[in-house]
């Protein structure tokens, strides 16, 4: 409408359809759909039907806003009986500035620098089993790419994927980059949702670095943080601190408010921490082992893969020269317990020799010796279930 | 004060000192309901635009004669619905309005991929029908593609409000609501449809009054594939972005801007990334730039990369072919001619693996802007008329005025020297953590025999009181953007530069065919280039058909031969 000088005056335009579904019903979308979930996000992958899927994710995409949950908490007066610390907010608190936040921004040690990157989450095709050959027992697998929700690492200002110094091209991918820092450091990860799919919230929760609640990366219901529900179309910006005992490789990954089904869907990733002026060994590999179920690939059989792929010739066929130091980052990446086993080697972890240790949900380590045993040889997971369904690659050695 | 005057790049002292006259302050909330995520559509349904008449019945209506009426059959009852209105080849006289969510996720497109098929020309038009080709106020998730908007008094499109919460900013009158702190007001929640504020694919504009493609207040935009040329301010403006503690990035990719008094004005942008475009034959490329009675400064989080910058050099105030709604080329404002890039104040954004060559005065320029911004905009309310406050905001102010932690590096500047600009990177070393450089890919490659780092001569730096910021590698083995964060002086010294130069009654500008830079000039050598205007300009008061034709086509224009070849001239010559 316009006024009599010319000017347009903007209406009062409500907001769009209001509401959304809380957490209550959100649960009840979930329990009611296979009757075994105790959180909001299911944990049962294995079990989980096709059109159980379909309701969550309908759920979470359509889950309010954890910021009005918690005004409407606030505007009822319960904030009562909450902690203190659930007061102190970079986004509820219009006059919190870097200099009155309780929760500091992470700035470098003396001597560190701020290591920079950018990532989005994407939803993508992926095909578990490209090759369709198991190069192991020679049989045949073959697999349909189904829709993935993982981490790409992007060029500064999301400009367009990340191409690397060799002239590669960053793909979006299991896992997602890696990101590198030493002790003293402050990774600075800007963090972009860009999918068009799922419509989901989403987020980067690291492990091994520290950080303050606010870049946490993770949904809380009414307690949720600014980091820890990132919207599509929205960005964000994580900043972790690199101690010393941060030092080792670790797992990044979605822990927003459908973070099960979204990391069992490809969002996570590696976070590598080196000594202060540490050099890199010479041959580097990071492993992610976990699975994909039915539910996700939609195919009907349960797949046991590494960094997304399964069957030896599709998992990473992992390389080195003797006389290398080899370092091998493995992760526990599901809801599983592992051993990892590397034929032909055994390595120092903590004071003693092994070739096969456990490795459970989430938990990291990092393999390394000098290699002086040439030859092909298989790793896996000795768990035979896993192994058999597709937990398995090569590693060549030459002289 | 002309009330209804919109935001603008202002450069030059005189503009900023002119800018701000405020009406009353009006204090808004945020909103009480932040809404929920997006969801996708339900239902897409068609209506036609079509200049012959329509016969389809008047019930259920899919046809119509104007964009007007079937953007407002557009309008849904609930969120179920999306509209596409797919308009015609033809021309069409008439200024177009999308307002309020009933319009969310609308689409208008012209039927064929040319946009030079289907336009919105408003020649015809007079007052407000004249002004703005198609306004989008405060409805998301909005794609305009295949179109051409030309002959508009003020802008080609404009986005405003758009995907930020209702009654977040209540006014369309640019820039002038104060608030109480206009650096700390933060969007709490935007309101996105799948994701996206606004789209705009495959658009031209071209002679304009304001700018061609426009959005204020607005957040999460993507532009690609369009044009802009022969606006008064700019062509393409992004400008006053909400600060956002999870933004939504806005996007402008492959387009090309030429002709314009600016190729790129962005006064306090935000969260901006402009890649792969052209930028060429502007007065200036692209210009971040701060206003202090505008809402967010400073520019900050914006990244410009990968883009050819060359030959703006475009001297308008000696006349141009787009009409001017200020009734002064450049919207007034004195902005210099001849830079590829302006930082006219910035903070935490980055110029990396652009190609840029054949702008006069500089590549890339950076000014901290600094205490010059005195007594502008919300200066006096916040730090006091005699600068005497030391509150918070007024500190927060102050240091948005700062040029601070900015990057320059991994561009090649001067064509290997072929097509050299009067200096590649000029900066006066008053801002605080910028870099420039580094080794790999993160050097800058320099053109030829010119001067490439060029500090420029501040002997009035005030040098006691704050350390130079030397021009520091960007290399991450040798960069921290862990800096002090003080408050000090600056100059403004683009005037000084520019005024020596200056042989232009109407600007301190050196005009194109001048023997060099003055005594600003380190080479002492003339400009050598093919790829700029070499003619004058003069006012050209009539319409493109009535250009006359001894002076060859009047939209003919800058054909780039090929990669770096710069261009073969421009049709409108000398007279």
């Amino acid at each position: 409408m316009k006024s009599e000088k010319g000017e347009i005056k903007r209406k009062r335009i409500a907001s769009p359809s209001g509401g959304g579904v809380d957490r209550r019903e959100f649960l009840g979308l979930g329990a009611g759909a296979a009757g075994l979930f105790c959180s909001i996000t299911p944990s049962d992958i294995p079990n989980l039907r096709k059109r159980d899927v379909a309701k969550i994710d309908a759920a979470a995409s359509g889950l309010a806003h954890p910021k009005g949950l918690r005004r409407k908490a606030k505007a009822a007066g319960k904030p009562v009986g909450w902690d203190p610390v659930d007061a102190y907010s970079t986004d509820d608190d219009q006059s919190a500035t870097e200099a009155n936040r309780v929760f500091k921004t992470a700035e470098p040690a003396e001597g560190g620098q701020v290591r920079e990157y950018w990532i989005q989450a994407t939803s993508a095709p992926w095909n578990p089993v490209p090759t369709g050959r198991d190069t192991w027992m020679g049989m045949t697998h073959r697999m349909r790419p189904f829709r993935a929700f993982v981490y790409q690492e992007m060029e500064s200002g999301f400009s367009g994927p990340k191409t690397y110094d060799d002239g590669s091209v960053a793909r979006p991918q299991m896992p997602g980059p890696v990101l590198e820092a030493e002790v003293g450091d402050v990774l600075e990860v800007h963090f972009r949702n860009a999918d068009e799919q799922f419509l989901q919230a989403v987020t980067m929760h690291p492990h091994g670095v520290r950080y303050t609640p606010d870049y946490d990366g993770i949904f809380l219901n009414e307690f949720t943080r600014v980091g820890g529900f990132v919207a599509p179309g929205e960005e964000f910006t994580y900043r972790w601190e690199c101690l010393p005992s941060s030092v080792g490789a670790w797992p990044y990954h979605d822990h927003g408010p459908n973070h099960v089904l979204n990391t069992s869907r490809g969002l996570f990733g590696s976070i590598v921490i080196r000594e202060k002026g540490e050099t890199p060994p010479d041959r580097e590999y990071f492993l992610h082992i976990h699975s994909l179920a039915p539910a996700i690939t939609r195919s009907p059989q349960m797949l046991h893969s590494i960094n997304g792929r399964s069957f030896a010739g599709n998992t990473p066929t992992m390389r080195s020269k003797v006389g290398e130091k080899v370092a091998i980052h493995v992760f526990g990446t599901n809801n599983d317990f592992h051993t990892f086993h590397i034929h032909g080697h055994r390595w120092l972890d903590a004071g003693r020799y092994v070739d096969s240790p456990t490795i459970g949900p989430s938990e990291s380590f990092t393999i390394k010796f000098q290699e002086d045993n040439p030859g092909r040889w298989l790793y896996h997971c000795h768990v035979a279930s896993h192994m058999d369904a597709g937990m398995a690659g090569w590693y060549l050695v030459e002289a | 004060m002309n009330r209804t005057r919109l935001t603008r790049a202002g450069v030059a002292l005189a503009a900023l000192s002119a800018l701000v006259v405020a009406p009353a302050a009006s204090a808004y909330e945020l909103p009480a309901t932040p809404g929920t995520l997006a969801k996708p559509a339900k239902k897409i349904t068609k209506l036609t635009v079509q200049k012959s008449a329509c016969s389809s019945p008047t019930a259920n209506k899919t046809c119509f004669t104007t964009i007007q009426a079937a953007v407002n059959a557009s309008k849904q009852t609930t969120h179920k619905v999306e509209y596409t209105i797919t308009v015609m080849p033809g021309t069409y006289a008439e200024s177009v309005t999308v307002e309020g969510h009933a319009l969310d996720g609308l689409t208008i497109q012209g039927s064929t991929s040319k946009a030079a098929d289907t336009k919105i020309d408003l020649s015809t038009l007079k007052g407000d029908a004249h002004k703005n080709a198609i306004t989008v106020n405060a409805t998301s998730g909005v794609t305009i593609k295949n179109l051409t908007v030309t002959h508009y008094g003020e802008n080609g499109l404009w986005f405003v409000n758009v995907g930020v919460p209702a009654d977040y900013v209540n006014t369309m009158d640019g820039g002038n609501v104060l608030i109480p702190n206009p650096l700390t007001q933060k969007l709490s929640k935007n309101e996105l449809f799948g994701g996206k504020a606004y789209t705009v694919d495959n658009v031209t504009a071209s002679f304009g009054g304001r700018y061609g493609i426009f959005a204020r207040t607005s957040v999460g935009g993507t532009i690609t594939n369009s044009e802009a040329y022969y606006n008064d301010d700019s062509g393409f403006y992004i400008g006053e972005t909400p600060a956002q503690t999870k933004p939504s990035r806005t996007y402008i990719t492959g387009v090309k801007s030429w002709g314009n008094a600016l190729g790129y004005s962005g006064t306090n942008s935000r969260y901006v990334t402009i890649n792969k475009g052209s930028w060429f034959n502007n007065g200036m490329g692209i210009v971040p730039n701060i206003v202090m009675g505008e809402h967010w400064p400073a520019p900050s989080f914006n990244v410009y990369t990968d883009n050819d910058i060359y030959g703006n050099n475009f001297n308008y105030y000696e006349g141009a072919p787009f009409p001017s709604s200020s009734g002064q080329f450049g919207g007034g404002a004195s902005y210099p001619v001849g830079i590829g890039i302006l930082l006219f104040g910035s903070q935490d954004s980055e110029i990396s693996k652009n190609r840029v060559w054949g702008n006069k005065l500089a590549g890339v320029a950076a000014i901290n802007p600094g205490i010059l911004l005195k007594g502008s905009g919300n200066w006096n309310r916040l730090c006091g008329a005699d600068n005497s406050l030391k509150t918070a905001d007024c500190l927060q102010l102050k240091d948005a005025t700062e040029l601070k932690r900015n990057k320059i590096f991994g561009n090649a500047f001067g064509r290997l020297g072929l097509n050299r600009n009067g200096r590649d990177i000029t900066y006066a070393n008053d801002g605080i953590g910028n870099c420039v450089g580094g080794t790999g890919a993160n050097a800058n490659t320099f053109g030829g025999s010119q001067t490439s780092l060029y500090t420029v001569g501040r002997t009035d730096k005030p040098s006691s009181t704050r350390p130079n910021d030397s021009w520091q590698s960007c290399d991450k083995s040798a960069y921290s953007a862990t800096l002090p964060n003080k408050i000090t002086f600056a100059y403004f010294w683009m005037l000084t530069f520019a005024a020596n130069d200056s042989s232009s009654g109407s600007g301190p500008n050196p005009a194109i065919g001048d023997p060099g830079l003055g005594a600003n000039d380190p080479t002492g050598q003339d400009y050598v280039d093919n790829s700029h205007f070499e003619g004058r300009w003069w006012v050209w008061p009539g319409t493109e058909s009535s250009w006359p034709s001894q002076y060859g086509k009047p939209l003919e224009r800058c054909k780039i031969t090929a990669p770096y070849q710069g261009c073969d001239g421009f049709a409108f010559g000398k007279p």
